[in-house]
Parts: structure tokens; sequence; C-alpha cells
């Protein structure tokens, strides 16, 4: 149960999500019971490392987990207090795109190459807005405007490979916010960029979320993107949410100690120079076997047996503060 | 205020963009420039452009009725003419003017080429295509059809189609598509299958796109070049098969001219008068090398990505 999940104010309520794919060496369960809200004009970030099960929880929250192998096990996902898991087809696909819209990683390969932008720009408009041409178009226009693309009018009939990578994604925003969604799941929107275009974006990101109020779930490895974008993280590790807490708590009083790690791994140019960075030992756990107890436990320097045996729950550790470790580790100079 | 700070950040790319280059031109002029710099590509074209023309104005361009027997058109002894300047290219064993049947005989070719193709390319793409998109059941049961139809060995079932049949116009143009939709099928498969894991399929069905919405609207353009290239090469095949058909009696019957009843009726005289089965010949070769010049070149310039023309 998460902190706010009956709050009147919730827009996405996601309950206990379990999520696994059948492979060759076994079943993955690459989400294993995730839960989370998100309210009206929030920013979450959810970061964690490669395989974490970060993308594919974004994935499941929409239903677009290739299936088979994929499969939604259990759980719920509330949109306005709809469950997005047991709704039909065709009341999915009015959702997609319109209230809820995704941002993807490489704006190379979401975009479809042999189409002009415009086509792209205009068919979820023309989908959900029940647009005509002349308006979707002057629509499109008005959204790439927004997002800071010069001469619009003109650069809506080209195709995606005569954009710069910054470009692209910029389009790819702008198709996401042109139906004006409630909800954008964006799936590592800058990672395919270099770093000063990467800034670029997120700037457009945050003021047009802000103007609109649409809340955002921005998935991450990147520790510096969630700083400066999100006022809620959560930490998730082998398929679960470890840590969720103000993004300021995060960064000064973090209590899991896989964040305490995560954070120790970030170069800092605001302290003294270590010799060495220091890092997590080990690495990520197998999903086809999640070590018993507290899947972080082979590498937590602090595991004993109680964390080898029992699964830690997601338990208060504060206001608005939530960890799944069995004990209360001080802040440990993490800060 | 919003929008002038986006656009103070975007001039950097703007910048970018611009060094980058657009090509000159719309895609057209550099499809057309692009074609007079290969040479054997443009060979190919205007052979293909001459078929088409004379098949189309081929009542105009004939000097006599391709079916007139003529008294003169024999010698004495009653053997066809040698070209001389009467009959440009001679005449056959009933008297019947050869060029005049040759221009006729492409309008032959040319419709069997372009419909007897187009129904198999429609029957191909919608076979393959379905089947990737489909997956499961629906995949094992339509590629494993095109497998059987595959294994028949060609000409001996299409003998066998038009025996039960009769051979008309209609009937050759259904057995050649029948015959040939597989392999289209089996290309466009493939194409379906790696083009729907691509990202931005995923990226179609989260704006809200339906399943049929995104192999119509987002797969099938990819598909475009591959079915033109396809089409332009099967055309060439086409006619070979037609001439085949009717080189062994069940095709184009008689006194309707095709290049291949042509060659047929040519058997018995060709030590004796060779052109009456030289010149058709001819038309076939031609033909058959202009289509396949021009699919190659189509195939190496309708790529977008690759060739970067669009």
């Amino acid at each position: 149960m998460t902190l706010s999940a009956r709050d009147q104010s919730t827009l996405l309520d996601v309950q206990d999500l379990r999520t696994v794919f059948s492979s060759p060496r076994g079943q993955v369960t690459a989400v294993n019971g995730v839960s989370f809200v998100i309210r009206p004009g929030e920013t979450v970030g959810l970061v964690g490392e490669s395989g974490s099960g970060k993308s594919v929880t974004a994935l499941s929250l929409m239903r677009l987990i290739p299936s088979p192998p994929g499969r939604i096990e259990a759980g719920k996902v509330l949109f306005r207090g709809r469950d997005l898991l047991t709704l039909s087809d065709r009341d999915l696909r009015r959702i997609r795109g319109k209230d809820i819209s995704m941002i993807f990683q490489d704006p190379l390969t979401s975009l479809n190459p042999m189409l002009r932008i415009e086509r792209q720009m205009t068919e979820a408009l023309a989908l959900h807005m029940k647009l005509g041409k002349r308006a979707a178009r002057d629509r499109a226009i008005e959204m790439l405007e927004l997002v800071g693309i010069p001469s619009a009018a003109k650069r809506l009939s080209d195709y995606p490979h005569q954009f710069s990578g910054g470009m692209r994604q910029r389009v790819v925003i702008a198709i996401a916010l042109s139906c004006d969604p409630s909800l954008v799941l964006a799936d590592e929107p800058t990672t395919a960029l270099d770093v000063t275009i990467q800034a670029q974006i997120l700037d457009v990101m945050r003021s047009l979320t802000a103007e609109f109020n649409t809340s955002v779930l921005l998935i991450t490895h990147d520790l510096g993107v969630v700083a400066g974008m999100c006022e809620r993280i959560l930490v998730m590790y082998a398929g679960s949410i470890v840590e969720e807490a103000p993004r300021r708590e995060i960064f000064y009083a973090p209590r899991h100690p896989y964040t305490m790690g995560l954070l120790k791994s970030v170069p800092r140019l605001d302290r003294p120079r270590a010799d060495r960075l220091q890092q997590i030992e080990g690495s990520p756990p197998d999903l086809t076997r999640v070590p018993s107890g507290c899947p972080f436990h082979p590498r937590c320097p602090h595991a004993t047996d109680l964390c080898r045996n029992v699964v830690p729950p997601l338990r208060p550790v504060g206001s608005n503060h939530l960890s799944a470790c069995h004990y209360d580790l001080s802040i440990e100079g993490a800060a | 205020m919003q929008q002038q700070v986006a656009n103070t950040f975007a001039l950097e790319e703007m910048a970018r963009d611009e060094l980058l280059g657009e090509p000159e031109g719309s895609v057209w002029q550099r499809v057309l420039a692009s074609l007079v710099r290969d040479k054997a590509a443009l060979f190919g074209a205007l052979i293909v452009l001459a078929f088409v023309l004379v098949a189309i104005f081929a009542p105009l361009l004939a000097p006599f009725n391709p079916d007139t027997e003529f008294t003169n058109g024999l010698s004495v002894t009653g053997a066809p003419l040698a070209p001389n300047h009467h009959f440009v290219l001679g005449t056959d064993d009933l008297g019947r003017d050869l060029l005049s049947r040759l221009l006729y005989g492409a309008r032959v070719s040319l419709i069997v080429g372009l419909l007897a193709n187009g129904l198999a390319m429609i029957i191909g793409v919608t076979v393959g295509a379905t089947a990737a998109y489909a997956g499961g059941w629906v995949a094992t049961v339509l590629m494993r059809l095109t497998d059987i139809m595959m294994a028949f060995p060609v000409l001996l079932f299409a003998i066998a189609l038009i025996a039960i049949t009769s051979p008309s116009l209609t009937n050759i143009i259904i057995v050649i598509a029948i015959l040939y939709w597989t392999t289209t099928a089996r290309i466009i498969y493939g194409m379906v299958l790696s083009l729907k894991e691509r990202e931005f399929v995923e990226a179609a069905h989260a704006i809200g796109a339906s399943g049929f919405r995104t192999l119509f609207f987002y797969i099938l353009p990819h598909l475009t070049s591959v079915i033109i290239v396809y089409t332009t090469l099967g055309v060439a095949t086409t006619v070979l098969v037609e001439a085949a058909l009717s080189f062994v009696g069940i095709g184009v019957q008689p006194p309707t001219p095709s290049w291949g009843n042509m060659i047929n009726e040519a058997q018995s005289y060709y030590r004796a008068d060779p052109w009456m089965m030289l010149f058709p010949g001819i038309a076939i070769v031609l033909t058959v090398l202009g289509f396949n010049l021009l699919g190659d070149w189509l195939r190496d310039t309708l790529d977008p990505v690759h060739s970067q023309l669009g």
C-alpha cells in the first residue's frame, strides 16, 4: 500500500503490478509487485539499473508488453479509477495517446522513417481529437513551435532522418503532448542524446508539462536527470520498488542501502575528489533466479541472516518516505 | 515567452541541421537525375517506355491489320516472305505482316504482365503481411500453403489448370497470378516479421492505433519500394511465362498475335525463314532485359533511408 493510494487527487494508482516473461531459461519476473501513485501535475522519477524492470513497468501500464512471451500476471492499474488492465482493447486504444502518451528512448527508432512528420503528428490528432486535416495540421504546427522547432510549417513535410537527434526528440515530445494527455510516460527520453541537448530537451519537457499540468512518469538510470525534474522518486531494483521518497530525501537522506550505493557511485563536483569512485559490488541479479529474502542482500554491505531469508516489505520510515529494508540504516555519509 | 526560450535553445540545433544540408529539388527531380546518371537503367527505362507506348498505340503504329492474310504476302511457292520494302519484317506462313503482329503482340504481353503481376502482388502482400502480423496458427497455415504452392512444377501446373478451364487471356492471367504470388508472400512475410518488432510500431500502438491501422498505415509504406521492385522484375518473368504458355499452345490462341504463339508458329519454318522466330525472340529478350534493368535500378534507388533521396 502506497502512501496516498486513497487520496482523492490520485491520477494513476498502480497496485501490486506483476509482469512475467517466459524465456527458454525459465520464468523472468520483470516486475514483481510494484505499487505507486501519481497525482495530477506531478513528475515522478523511476530510477534503477538496466534490467531492473523500469521500462517493463511503463509498458505494462499501457498494456504494451509483447505477448507472448510477456504476461501481466497480477495487479491493478487504476487510471482515474478505471482499471486499464481489464479494459477492452477498444476502450484502451481511446486512452492510449489521448489520456496517456509515451515518449520513447530513441527518437530515430520510435519515429517511422518512411512517413513525413506531418503524417505522424496528425495521426493521433485525427484519431483522438477528431480534428479535420486543416485543424490537425494547425495544431501540429503549434505543437512543433511549442517544443522549439524553427520554421515548423516547413519542417512538417520533412522525414525523420532530416532532423538531428535533439530535434527528433522534440518532435516525439510534440506528438506525445499534442492530444493534451494527463499523463506522459517518458522512457529514458534523453538517454540517446548528448549532454547539452539533454539539458535542452529536459527544459522543454519541464516547462511544457508544467504549463499543461501534465503528470509525468520519468524513467531513467540517470540520477542527474531525476534530480532536476522530479518531485518524488521511486527507486527500483530487481523488479521491485525498494525506496520511495521526495527528491530531497532521496538525495540527502536515503534509507535503503541500494539507494545509498547508487548515490555514492555518482561523481560529484561539489566535494573533494575521492581517490576512487565507489561502486556497488557485484551485479544485478539474474531475474530467472532472484535471490531469497531481500533481492539486494548479496550486494549489500549490511546483509544479515534476516535479509537472506525474509523479503523486506516496503514500509514507512518517515513522512512520505518508504523503504524496503529490514533495518533503519542511518544516512551513513551518503549526502 | 515559453516559445522564445525554446526557440533560443533550438538555434544551435537548427544550425546543425542546416550544416547537414537538405538536398535540392523535389524527390522526383532527384529520381530523374539519378536515372539519367545510370546509363543501364536509362536504357532499361527507355525500352520499357517504348514497349508500353507500342502496346498502347499498336493500331496507329502497325502498317497493316495483323490478321489480314495477304495474297501478295507469300512467295509463288507459298513460302513466307523475307523482310522487304513492303513487309518490313517479312511475313509469316499465312502471309500476315510480321511487324504488325509483333506490335499487336506487345499488347498481350503488357496486359498479362501488368494484370497477372498486379494480382500476384495483391495476393502475395496480403498473405505475407497477414501471416507475419497475425502470427500463430494463421502464419502456419498461410506460410505452409505458400510452401505447397512453391513445390508445384510451374509449367505442368499451368498446363493442367488451363486444360481444366480453357485457354483464354483471363485464365492465363489468373493462372500466372496463382503461380507467382508465393515469392512475394515470402519476402513480405520476412519484412513484416522484422518491421513489426521496430519501436515505431510500438509507438503507433502507444498513440492508440489498432492492429489493422498499424499494419496498413505504418508498416505498409515500408513495403512499397519492395513491391514496386518485385512488380517490375515480375513483369519480365510474366512476359516469359506467357510466351512459354503460348509457345506450347495453351496460351493466347491464334489468330490473336502474341510473341509466344508467333514463335510457336515459326517452329516449322525456322531453317528456311529464321526471321519469323528471330523478331518475336528479340522482342521478348529486349522487354525482359528492359524490365530487369529498370527493376535493379529501382531496387537501388527506392530505399529512402539508404539512398537519401527522400
